[in-house]
């Protein structure tokens, strides 16, 4: 009985992702996935190799398909679909996306239905028991931060989404692979040659994407959870020097319901939810120039 | 032919009957994937809950049910607060207007507000309000959809409500009727008689819903006339708990007979009560379904046709459940609704324009 | 009905009819939840002449403004029922 997703092989991966389709589990979720792109078999080998194999008995929370769109197009230029259970939330994309639209697709999955949690727009580490929410803002510059964390001994539970228990309070991880776009790919190429990568996905409207695996001890730590001690607000500029400037918590209350999928949904809870978080958060912004300035601010934030 | 497991569900919806379920070995996993596909799923989790088995399904199944009535309770708040802006708006200038289909059984309550979700508020002026709620409306904030020329004259001329309002700062959508028989059609419809039977709301002056017979008839009118099969299931959904609750109750299937007939709604009536009781076991009396057939005049051959293209047509469509023809009985059945709402001079050209904007992969 | 959080000299209001959410600075938070308690228009012109060190004259000026800016906001508005506020 095979466990994860490496020990399966190359030509079986193919045959399940073609075929009855490929039961897995990623953080809280158990997905089924369905594919016949060899872009896809790729992607899955290489990026979700530690992922826990489930079997028919296990329940799935949703099942996915990948796949070109049949017909006319086919030939002439062929796109590829995003599926959950024949619902398609998205437009068809050029079939070299493939990769990027299984990662967002998912992503839309859960900040879509899984309201047994407050879902933040954030990325989120731990390490030595501070778990820090750092929300992504366009020009935050949170997931280049985020990939260079946890190759920094920082444990990845998300980039993307924090997921905050609404009964618990405590985040509970989903680590995935990493969205890199455009000029962080070759920054964060640069700053580690511990990562493994992805195909390159050219000409999404984000520019160059690249996926990168998450790191192992992420996945074997993914059952986990961790309250939050800090939100920070990255803010990459160029040529600026470290500044960390606490937030009030009205403010940062205000930009964390900013920065949620969901709270319009939760409605009253999700206010009760994010007031409880934010009581127990040091909350900062914080003003980085490069990589190496942002690690040492942010080791600076924790032993505050 | 078995039916799908959704429907098997919800022929049995009543809290008597579900709570004899084996709700550890029943195949939730199932259910949930058809219902969430015919937008039923928090309707199927409102009628566990209802039921008081919600708690005893196993954890995971149940918390995609809890996740989906999380969804339902905020889309009830949000209509809650659109009604009431509409009605600020429309009460200073005393036009009076009646709520339909979702937005009135939220209102009211009733038993198809059970896990109901929808995207847009409908309401009802009269026409001669019509000009001057579109401008106040406008005027607080609602902008009129960007439609072509076309489009524009296509809604306002020859269907019952102007082009759709979007709320600029909310995004939520209006959709302004006059009538809910397009004024094109022949049928004989007037909205007067509507207007006559509807319900005022206690404490907020100027707001309506329809009396309710008039509610399962506007129900029925929508789903068998508009050509819209999307949300099919749910809407016949929607009239199976109507109908529980506002005729069976009372046996007010003559009442509702006979007002059918007087707003030339016979038709749409019988393929409510024929579909509903063929489906989902809707106990409609024998005589009552033969009364409303003989009322729509419609001839054995012509329900023979119309059972194959319906029954497809309203079938649950998941990979797990399909049905050989649906697609094109669907088509089918727009064209159909366009025919009837539209004569033969304008319904070519109309279709020709929406297939050519298709082909260029505009939205139609 | 409206709930209040306050940290320091912030206060976030969340209005769960309408699902929008505002930052006040306290004082501000203060007079909203006399007028959402319904306290008469003399109570809180009297509130605001105390907390803000003002003649009777200013006060009433503040409050008006306050009123159209609250209603703007849709924390007041006319609503079929008016709840009482809670605090977080």
């Amino acid at each position: 009985m095979t466990n994860i997703i490496s020990e399966l092989g190359h030509s079986n991966l193919k045959k399940i992702l073609s075929g009855p389709g490929l039961r897995f589990q990623t953080g809280p979720f158990n997905i089924s996935l369905k594919s016949t792109l060899p872009a896809i078999t790729q992607h899955i080998e290489k990026l979700y190799l530690q992922s826990k194999l489930l079997d028919d008995t296990n329940f799935i929370d949703f099942y996915i398909t990948v796949d070109q769109i049949p017909g006319m197009r086919r030939w002439v230029r062929p796109q590829v679909v995003f599926s959950f259970d024949g619902y398609k939330p998205f437009k068809p994309l050029p079939i070299e996306q493939a990769p990027a639209s299984l990662e967002w697709g998912l992503n839309w999955c859960v900040a879509s239905s899984s309201h047994q949690y407050l879902i933040i727009h954030s990325a989120v580490v731990e390490k030595n028991n501070h778990c820090l929410i750092l929300p992504g803002s366009p020009g935050s510059g949170k997931s280049t931060l985020c990939a260079a964390l946890i190759h920094s001994g920082w444990r990845l539970l998300s980039d993307e989404m924090a997921l905050l228990c609404l009964s618990d309070g405590k985040i509970y991880p989903a680590p995935r692979p990493v969205s890199l776009k455009n000029r962080s790919i070759d920054i964060i190429k640069d700053f580690t040659q511990n990562a493994s990568w992805g195909q390159r996905v050219k000409g999404t409207t984000k520019g160059d994407i690249e996926h990168m695996r998450a790191p192992e001890n992420s996945i074997f730590k993914q059952t986990t959870t961790a309250y939050a001690t800090h939100l920070v607000f990255p803010h990459y500029k160029s040529g600026s020097k470290n500044k960390i400037t606490p937030l009030s918590k009205g403010r940062a209350a205000m930009k964390v319901i900013e920065n949620s999928f969901n709270f319009n949904i939760l409605g009253q809870q999700g206010f009760e939810v994010i007031s409880k978080l934010i009581d127990n958060l040091e909350c900062y912004d914080f003003t980085y120039p490069d990589l190496d300035h942002a690690l040492s601010g942010i080791d600076q934030i924790v032993s505050k | 032919m078995k039916s799908a497991l959704l429907i098997d569900f919800l022929r049995r919806r009543s809290a008597n009957e579900l709570k004899k379920l084996n709700t550890e070995s029943y195949p939730w996993e199932l259910l949930i994937r058809q219902s969430r596909r015919a937008n039923l799923i928090s309707r199927i989790a409102q009628l566990l809950l209802d039921a008081e088995i919600l708690d005893s399904i196993p954890s995971q199944p149940r918390q995609h049910f809890l996740n989906s009535l999380c969804i339902a309770k905020a889309n009830a708040r949000a209509t809650y607060w659109e009604v009431q802006d509409i009605h600020n708006v429309l009460k200073n200038q005393n036009i009076d207007f009646i709520l339909l289909k979702g937005s009135a059984y939220i209102w009211t309550k009733n038993s198809a507000s059970k896990g109901r979700l929808f995207n847009d508020v409908d309401i009802m002026v009269r026409e001669s309000s019509l000009a001057e709620a579109e401008k106040k409306l406008i005027h607080s904030g609602w902008m009129t959809s960007s439609l072509d020329a076309y489009d524009q004259r296509y809604y306002r001329q020859w269907m019952h409500e102007i082009p759709p309002l979007r709320h600029l700062k909310r995004q939520t959508t209006l959709d302004l009727h006059h009538s809910i028989i397009p004024p094109i059609s022949h049928s004989g419809f007037s909205p007067a008689k509507l207007w006559q039977q509807a319900t005022a709301i206690k404490g907020m002056p100027n707001l309506y819903t329809l009396s309710n017979i008039d509610m399962i008839l506007h129900s029925a009118t929508h789903l068998f006339h508009e050509g819209e099969f999307d949300q099919g299931l749910r809407d016949l959904s929607d009239m199976d708990l109507l109908i529980e609750e506002y005729i069976l109750k009372e046996a007010l299937w003559n009442d509702l007979l006979a007002r059918a007939v007087e707003l030339n709604l016979e038709i749409p009536l019988y393929y409510a009560l024929n579909y509903t009781r063929i489906i989902l076991h809707t106990p409609v009396p024998e005589d009552v379904i033969g009364k409303a057939a003989r009322q729509g005049e419609l001839g054995r051959l012509h329900n023979q046709i119309m059972d194959r293209l319906f029954l497809k047509a309203l079938a649950p469509s998941h990979e797990t459940c399909k049905t050989q023809g649906a697609a094109m009985a669907k088509f089918l059945l727009f064209i159909r609704s366009h025919w009837i709402r539209m004569p033969w001079h304008l319904l070519l050209p109309h279709l020709t324009r929406k297939a050519w904007i298709g082909l260029k992969g505009g939205k139609t | 009905m409206l709930l209040f959080k306050t940290w320091g000299e912030e206060c976030v209001v969340y209005n769960t009819l309408s699902g929008d959410t505002h930052l006040l600075p306290i004082l501000h938070a203060k007079t909203l939840q006399l007028i959402d308690k319904k306290r008469d228009s003399d109570d809180l012109i009297n509130h605001l002449m105390v907390e803000y060190g003002i003649n009777r004259e200013s006060a009433t000026e503040q409050l008006d403004s306050l009123h159209n800016t609250y209603s703007s906001l849709g924390l007041i508005a006319p609503l079929a029922t008016q709840p009482a506020a809670i605090t977080v």
